[in-house]
Order: C-alpha cells, then structure tokens, then sequence
C-alpha cells in the first residue's frame, strides 16, 4: 500500500511540476520539455488507474505527437524573436488569482462529489484486455460520436492548410 | 485515494488556466491549453476507474481528439501570426477590439 | 357563371399586365390589346348584366382575403341592379375610349404606358363597382385614384401637369380620409364591412346619429373622388391630361364613384335626414356655382370640366333627395354625353394641334362637321331638351326634389339648367359656328376631320345621348330604370309626398333649356348683344367668374402659405430639429455612455477575455456550489 503511495507521489509530483514547469519558463523550447514530463506524469498515472492503452495513447499522442508538432512549428521562427519576449502580461497576478479562484472552486466541488465507489476498479478489461473493452464500448455505444470525431479532424486539418495557406 | 487524484487532476487544470491567462507566448498559451486539456481528461479517467464505468476512458478519445485538432489550428494560427508580424506575443494582437 | 363574373375583371388585368411588362415590344399593339381586352370585358358582363334584369342578383365569394381572428374580408363580386347599372356603363364607355384612344394618342412616346394605365384603371374601377364589401371597394377607390393621378401626370415632364396630378391626389386624400373613417365606422359598430352584413341590419345597430357620422364621414370620401364643393378644385387642373382621360376618368366613370358609393350605402343614407340634407345641399350647390364659372372660360376642355362639376352635383341632389335611381341614371347618361362631349373637345384638340382657346376657333362645322353634328346632339342632352337622353333624368331629378319636399333646391336646379343650355351652346356656337376668327390658321395648322377609329366611337355614343334616356319614359304605369334600380336602392319613402303634375314639369324643364339655347343663340350667332357689352357692364361679377371665384388663390393664401409657414417654422424648425431629432440624439447619447462603459472593457488583449472567461467559470461553479452546500 505505501509503495503505491509512494509511486503516487512521484508521479503526481511529475504531472504537477511539469505543468508548473511551462507556465514559469521563459525559453519556450524548455516549456515543451516540461510538457513532455507532465504528460508522462500523467501517463503513469494513467497506468496506475488501469487505463493501459489510454497511457500509451497519451504518451504516443501528446507526450509524441503534439510536443513534436509545437517543436517543428517553433524551429520555423526566429529563436530571438521567440525567446526575447517579456515572460508575463501586464497584470499577470490577475491570472495568478483566478487562476487559484478556480483551483479553489474546483477543489470545493470535486470534495462535494458523493461518488459510489462499489464498482472500484472493476469492468475495466475483458479477459484481460483494457483495449477490448475500450473498442467495445467504442463501437457499440458511441459509433455515431466516434463518426463525428472523424469530421472534427478532417474539418480541423481544412482549417489548418486554408489558414496557412499563403493567398487567403 | 479519489481524493488525491482528482486534486491532481484540478491543478493541472488550474495550473493550465493560469498560463493560459498570464503568458504572453501563444505558444506556451497552446501548451497551457493542452495542460487544462489533460487535466481534464485526468478526470474522466480518475471517475472512469472509481465508479467501474470504461466510458470514462472512451470519453478521453474524443477528448484527445479535440485536443488534437485545436492544436492543428492552434499552430496554423501561430504560424500565420508569425509571418504577419513576425511575433507571437499575443500582446501584439489587439484586433479584437475592432 | 362565377368564371364569367371573374372573367369581367381580369380580362382588363391581363391587358394591364401585358402592356405594363412587355409594352416594350408591344409598342404599336398596345392600344389593340388593351382595346381588345375591354372588348372581352364587356362581352363577359352582357349575360350577367341580362341575367340581372330578369331578376337575378349574383354575389360570388371567391376566397378569403383577410382573416383576422373574429372577422374576416372575403373577396367577392357582386353584381346586382345598381352594379349592372354601373358595369354597363364602365365597360362600355371605357371600351369605346380605348378604341378612340387608339386613334388620339398615336405616335404619343408613351403610348403602351397609357393604355397600361388606363386598362389598370377599368380593373380598379371594376373592383370598386363590383366588390361586396366596403373594403374591397376602397381598393378600387384608391386604384382609380392612383391611376387618375398617375394619368393626369401622364406628360410628366410638363411642370404644369405633374403638379394637377399632385394636387389631384393630395385633395384626393382628405377625402379618402374620412371614407377610411366611415368604414372604420362601420366595422366598429357592425364587426363587419361585407355589404351582405350590414344593410340588412342597419335598423338594428345603427342610430340616427351613429348614421349621421357614418353618412357623412362617407360622403366626405364622395366629396373628395366626385369633386364635390370644397375639394373639387383639383378636377378643373385634371384637364392637364390626355383628352380621352378627362373623358374616361374625369367625366364618364371615375369621378362618379362617389355617386355610385352614396346610392349604395342608401340603408345608411335612409336613416339619417341631416347626412341626406347635407349631401343635396352640397349638391346643389356644387351645380349652380359650377355652372356660373363656366360661363365665363374660354378653354373648352375647362369648360367641360366645370360642367363636369355642375352634373355630378345634379347627381348628388337625386342621390341627397333620396330618389336614387334618378342620380344612377342621370350618372348613366352623363357618362354618355359628357363622354361624347370630351371625346369631340378631344377630336378638335387633335386637328387643332392642341390649341384650346375659342377665341382661336370658329366656323369649324366647315372642317369637321362629323363632329360638329355630334356636338350638338351631346349639346342638346346635356341641356335637358327632349327627346334626349339628359333630359329625362335631369327632369327625374328635379321633379324627384320637388316631390321630396326640396322646392329651393328645384329652383337651384332650374336655374342651373338654363345655365348649363346657355354655356353649352355658347361653346357650341362660337367654336363650330361663325366665322373663322383667326385667319389662315386652320389653313396651316391642316385642320381636317378626326380619323374613322375616333369617329366611330363617337357615333356610337352619340346614338346612346339619344336614346339613352328612354328607359326612363313611362312603360305601362311604371318608369323602367326607377323600378329596376329601386331593387337595390329603393326610393325614400317620405310621409307626406307632394304632387305636381308631371307634364309641367316636365314643360317648364324643356323651356328653362329652349331659353337657355336662345340666350346663346341670341348673343354668339345674331349679335344683337355682344358677349362684350355684357362683360363690361357687370364688370366685377365677370372679373370674379373669369377668375373661377379666386378659389385657388384663396386657397393658396390661406391654406397652402400657413401649411408651409408651420411645415417651416414649427414642425421643420422646432418640432423635427428640436424635439424629434433632439429625442433621437439623446437616445444616441445615452446608449453612447452606456456603450463607453462597455468599450472600455473591450481591451482586445486576449488575455484580458480569459480573465472574463474565468471569472465566468467561477461565477457558475460558485453559483453551483451555492446550491448544493
């Protein structure tokens, strides 16, 4: 029991100080090396709620993908232009307040929820396999969301190429 | 236990918000939206393995997704900035108010 | 035969149509189609109209026009004996106008316009005679209104002739005021405007002084579209317009819509003495200060056009006695021989080149003695000599007043009479008869006999000014037209009715016309007085009627000059500037301040809206937290 406190620990600390990370560098490339330790935080995380193939699809999608993606997207423009500005806004502690105002909101709530935790843990694989019950699930109950993601990303990518597309 | 993971996930999502708000790098914004993002997607699949309930972890597909296509055009509109003005402080970008 | 009923007024609707969107390419056609088209009209409503003498009455509802919650507008045509009365005479007279337009107006640049117009006219005019409700008559009321402005304006680049069309629908529109009133009037006090619905029970709803104000608030309408005294003044400016207009419209059909409207109303009218008093009165009037001015003017189509105004007042006085039929048929061969009347002013015009004056014309019976027959007998209607058609029904008229209890309106009448046979043959005798007074003029201006196709149409109305009145003659103890006009407007029944012998009257009415003739005889053919010499001796009662009684100077110094002293000085420069754009700019003002509230907020710094964003997102869960603690 302690040793999965422990393990918490340490992966909490990893989500949590990677995304602290992010919003107090100044150097955007180190920004995305935090995220890449946040995501992997949160990644065995994932493990540790029994949601396998989820971890590996966060650590594939975001840890890969999208960090790779805002990489390639800051190697394209100047590093001075990138790395000289100011870190903060004018009234950066504004931020800094709503931002604890909704930790704190949130914090309230979440200790609120009255959660029937009976079922803890369970229902989460078929014979063995946390990505059989998840395709299961997938493609009997939520086709028709699954279907509409699709056209999300198929729109997002038409929005993506006519923006930076040079004459428009 | 559910305690612990949902105050995980909270503050990643209030620490993503507050980035959002106070950096003046749309990149590092970007960033901090995919931190609120996960912290999101954190909870369902915190709720997911508490209540016994997979379609928590389903609800992340959709999540990831969306999060990947905002990002798609999140970056194409970094770049389009970029190449207008040469900067990515959004600081720059005012238009708004016209 | 609800197709047939239909049929009346759309064939004039397809004309319209076909001229108004392709007169482009219909150009030398246009007066063909339109002509044809009336044709067609009017052959559709000859077997309603028979059908109607032999006793029948059709009142086709078609469909619903308005519904509005409790009450509801049908469209629906009605036809029945005082219609048909009316149906004849528009689609007939309007026919044989269309045909003679065919030859005045060629070569006019604006030819397919003009037939559009006037086919859009008998449409309206169609719809005003044959719809069953007051409302679908006021559409016919305005229709006709619009198209008489619209052709009163027709040479509009003429200064002169837009400003008549104006004026025509400016007085047109205090009138049509107070029609909008009485039939306001009438949806109030019967919640309904259909014919159908209210004549029956005009006893019932309406009292005495509810029909007084409906009454009159109606003949205000009759006063404006019939150019009855005070607002008859934009009918003489009318002239500006193409001769076969002022016939149509300004003679013949339009301007005895108001007519038509009181005969109709009669339930409305019967109940009310002070309306019907008002009405003759008004009538009488009319006739006789109509017919004194036209002594006077030397522009023959003024001239008409006054002795317009001098008939319809007739028509008035038989409508305001109560003897209805007598004004439905004075209305009917008034449309005969004024009709006649214009359409020779207009033949002379056409050879004479537009020119107007008398004073240019004379001895014209050598040139154009086709039309100077048909003068004569047109003359001769118009002054009440028997056996033509004016006669009968100017002498039902008066004898109707008389028997009514009106003898000061008889005499008004009477007097009139005389008038109208001394201007008519004075017009007569000093445009065709004498000598040339200008010489060589007709010589250069090619004065010759109108065409065929305006001859034609002439003779055919001629013939009608002839024997058009002896449907009034006594057939086997009862007078045709009374009896069938009287199914639908039937005669006031008075208490105590007087009784003249009606050979008298009928005597005296013929001589008050022989004497008239010879009056004008005696002074324009023989001379042994000089139209000079009479002038200069009532000096200032010639001055006043040259002048047309100075009514539309008065009428500019005391109502049009204080109309724009306050449109200027206090409605322009105190009411609009102060009070109404002051009102608009302090509204501007005021959301100005309240927007500067909000502008402020608006920094365009992205950040700033996430701070909005989230002070959002705390509102709602602090909100949801509220609740649930």
């Amino acid at each position: 029991m302690s040793v999965e406190i422990v393990v918490f620990a340490i992966l909490a600390l990893m989500a949590v100080g990677g995304g602290f990370g992010i919003i107090v560098t100044k150097n955007p490339f180190r920004a995305a090396m935090w995220m890449v330790l946040s995501f992997i935080g949160s990644a065995g995380l994932f493990v540790m709620l029994d949601a396998v193939f989820i971890a590996m699809l966060q650590l594939i999608v975001y840890a890969g993908a999208i960090t790779v993606m805002i990489v390639i997207a800051m190697y394209t423009m100047d590093r001075l232009t990138i790395a000289s500005l100011k870190r903060f806004n004018n009234q950066a502690y504004f931020g800094a307040l709503f931002g604890i105002g909704i930790l704190l909101d949130f914090i309230v709530i979440a200790a609120k929820l009255k959660i029937n935790t009976a079922q803890m843990g369970k229902n989460l694989s078929i014979a063995g396999s946390n990505v059989k019950a998840i395709g299961d699930v997938l493609f009997k109950s939520y086709l028709l969301p699954f279907e509409i993601t699709a056209i999300v990303l198929l729109i997002a990518l038409f929005g993506a190429v006519a923006l930076t597309k040079k004459d428009l | 236990m559910l305690a612990a993971y949902m105050f995980v996930s909270v503050l990643l999502f209030a620490i993503g918000a507050t980035g959002a708000m106070i950096r003046r790098n749309f990149l590092i914004v970007l960033m901090s939206l995919e931190l609120m993002i996960n912290g999101a997607g954190m909870a369902l699949i915190v709720m997911s393995y508490f209540t016994g309930n997979i379609s928590g972890q389903v609800m992340f597909l959709f999540v990831a997704a969306v999060a990947a296509s905002e990002t798609a055009v999140g970056l194409a509109i970094a770049a389009m900035m970029y190449k207008n003005k040469k900067s990515v402080d959004i600081n720059d970008y005012t238009t708004l108010k016209k | 035969m609800k197709t047939l009923v239909l049929l009346i007024i759309i064939w004039p609707l397809i004309g319209f149509l076909i001229n108004g969107l392709f007169g482009k390419w219909t150009k030398n056609y246009a007066g063909i189609i339109a002509a044809s088209a009336l044709g067609l009209s009017f052959l559709s409503a000859v077997y309603p109209i028979w059908q109607v003498i032999l006793g029948n009455i059709y009142d086709y509802v078609y469909f619903t026009w308005m519904p509005l919650g409790k009450f509801s507008v049908p469209f629906g045509l009605r036809i029945d004996s005082l219609s048909a009365v009316m149906l004849f005479v528009v689609t007939f007279v309007s026919w044989m106008i269309h045909i003679y337009s065919n030859g005045y107006m060629k070569g006019d640049p604006g030819y397919a316009r003009y037939f559009t117009y006037l086919n859009l006219f008998v449409f309206s005019m169609l719809l005003l005679i044959l719809g069953d409700s007051y409302l679908l008559m006021f559409v016919g009321w305005e229709g006709v209104g619009l198209c008489s402005y619209l052709l009163i304006g027709f040479w509009y680049d003429k200064k002169t002739a837009s400003d008549a069309g104006e004026k025509a629908f400016v007085v047109n529109r205090i009138g049509d005021a107070g029609f909008i009133i009485g039939v306001l009037f009438i949806l109030f006090n019967f919640h309904s405007v259909t014919y159908a619905d209210v004549f029956p029970f005009v006893h019932q709803v309406l009292t005495p002084e509810t029909a007084t104000i409906i009454g009159l608030a109606l003949f205000l309408g009759a006063m404006g579209k019939s150019a009855q005294f005070p607002l008859y003044i934009w009918l003489t400016d009318a002239m500006e317009g193409p001769t076969p207009v002022s016939s149509l419209i300004h003679a013949a059909t339009m301007v005895t819509a108001g007519v038509y409207m009181v005969a109709r109303s009669n339930a409305i009218y019967d109940m009310s003495p002070i309306a019907m008093e008002v009405v003759a009165s008004v009538g009488a009037f009319t006739a006789f200060y109509a017919a004194t001015m036209a002594l006077t003017h030397k522009d023959i189509k003024r001239i008409l056009a006054y002795s317009t105004l001098s008939q319809l007042g007739y028509m008035f006085i038989g409508v305001g006695v109560g003897v209805y039929w007598a004004g439905i048929f004075h209305l009917m061969t008034h449309a005969f021989f004024k009709g006649l009347l214009f359409l020779g002013a207009g033949a002379v015009m056409h050879s004479m080149r537009g020119l107007l004056s008398t004073d240019l014309m004379g001895g014209l019976k050598k040139k154009m003695p086709q039309t100077a027959i048909l003068m004569v007998i047109a003359s001769l209607a118009i002054a009440g000599i028997p056996p033509f058609a004016g006669f009968f029904s100017k002498d039902a008229i008066l004898a109707g007043a008389l028997e009514m209890g009106h003898p000061i309106i008889w005499i008004v009448g009477e007097v009139t009479a005389f008038m109208t046979a001394f201007y008519m043959f004075r017009f007569v005798f000093t445009v065709f008869y004498g000598e040339e007074k200008v010489p060589n003029l007709y010589h250069e201006l090619h004065v010759h006999e109108a065409p065929k196709v305006m001859t034609i149409p002439m003779w055919v109305l001629g013939v009608l000014s002839i024997i058009g009145g002896w449907v009034g003659l006594h057939v086997s103890g009862e007078i045709p037209i009374e009896a069938f006009i009287a199914r639908t407007a039937p005669t006031l029944e008075v208490a105590n009715e007087a009784h003249y012998s009606e050979a008298f009257l009928m005597g005296f009415s013929a001589c008050v016309g022989l004497l008239g003739i010879f009056t004008a005889w005696v002074i324009y053919i023989k001379k042994w007085i000089t139209a000079e010499s009479i002038a200069n001796t009532f000096k200032p009662i010639y001055t006043l009627l040259a002048n047309t009684y100075y009514v539309d100077e008065f009428v500019y110094f005391f109502i049009v000059k204080p109309f724009w002293w306050v449109s200027e000085f206090f409605l322009w420069k105190i009411v609009d500037v102060k009070i109404i754009d002051g009102g608009v700019d302090l509204f501007g003002w005021i959301s100005k301040r309240i927007g500067w509230l909000f502008r402020t907020l608006q920094t365009g710094f992205v950040s700033h809206y996430a701070y909005w964003i989230s002070i959002g997102v705390m509102l709602l869960t602090g909100w949801y937290l509220v609740r649930i603690i």
